[in-house]
């Protein structure tokens, strides 16, 4: 299986350079929803629940 | 393994391709199959507050996502929502409606077509969660979560 691999080091992360409509109105759009998820301070449960840790890592849940 | 493909560009992160190989070194799936055209993946959210725009067609996940498993869950539920909003588009009826339950429609049939995507890995051997997280009927439970989360928003207004 796949998630049995899973670990920092087998991700080869690489830039490459291909066309995304990165226009300015969408950029802003993007920076606004990023700034707005931060700043909210409520804190329904399915925040805490993606805080628990034993959801963080694959092979943490694999071995449970 | 997974091979990642990321594009930064103005503090930002944008997540370009994602592909899976099996143990032979075979590639058996592209992330990018299962994102509908013309969406933006941006990695980028606080934990726990991904989201989804319909109008600019972007989805907003946490950074390294795939690598855990709420990650992973919260990313479908959110490619869930663009799938929904790519095959039923929002209407003027709908964005101008009170009835907030058409909201709560739309939760749900993110999850519906999330759970499609993942019986689509399944059958191509892709499995992202554990099968102890459905046989103990945890990812019932967190969807159960989101939707009662919804569900309270709409009390509220």
């Amino acid at each position: 299986m796949e998630n049995q691999n899973l670990n920092e080091n087998m991700f080869h992360n690489t830039t490459q350079e291909t066309e995304l409509d990165l226009s300015t109105e969408r950029l802003s759009a993007i920076r606004n929803d990023i700034d707005e998820a931060r700043t909210k301070d409520d804190v329904p449960e399915f925040i805490n629940v993606a805080n628990d840790q034993t959801y963080q890592i694959i092979k943490k849940v694999e071995k449970n | 393994m997974i091979k990642i493909k990321r594009k930064y560009s103005q503090n930002l992160s944008f997540l370009k391709e994602a592909e899976f190989f099996n143990k032979t070194g075979k590639l058996v799936f592209k992330f990018s199959d299962i994102i509908p055209r013309d969406y933006l993946v941006v990695e980028g959210s606080p934990i726990g507050r991904d989201s989804m725009n319909q109008y600019y067609k972007y989805i907003i996940l946490e950074e390294d996502f795939l690598q855990s498993v709420i990650g992973r869950f919260f990313a479908l539920h959110e490619i869930g929502h663009a799938r929904d909003f790519t095959t039923h588009v929002l209407t003027e009826n709908e964005s101008s409606s009170d009835e907030n339950e058409l909201e709560l429609k739309r939760e749900e049939n993110a999850w519906k077509l999330a759970q499609e995507v993942i019986e689509d890995l399944k059958k191509k051997d892709i499995n992202w969660f554990p099968q102890s997280f459905f046989d103990s009927g945890e990812f019932e439970r967190l969807v159960n979560i989101c939707l009662d989360h919804h569900k309270s928003l709409i009390k509220k207004i």
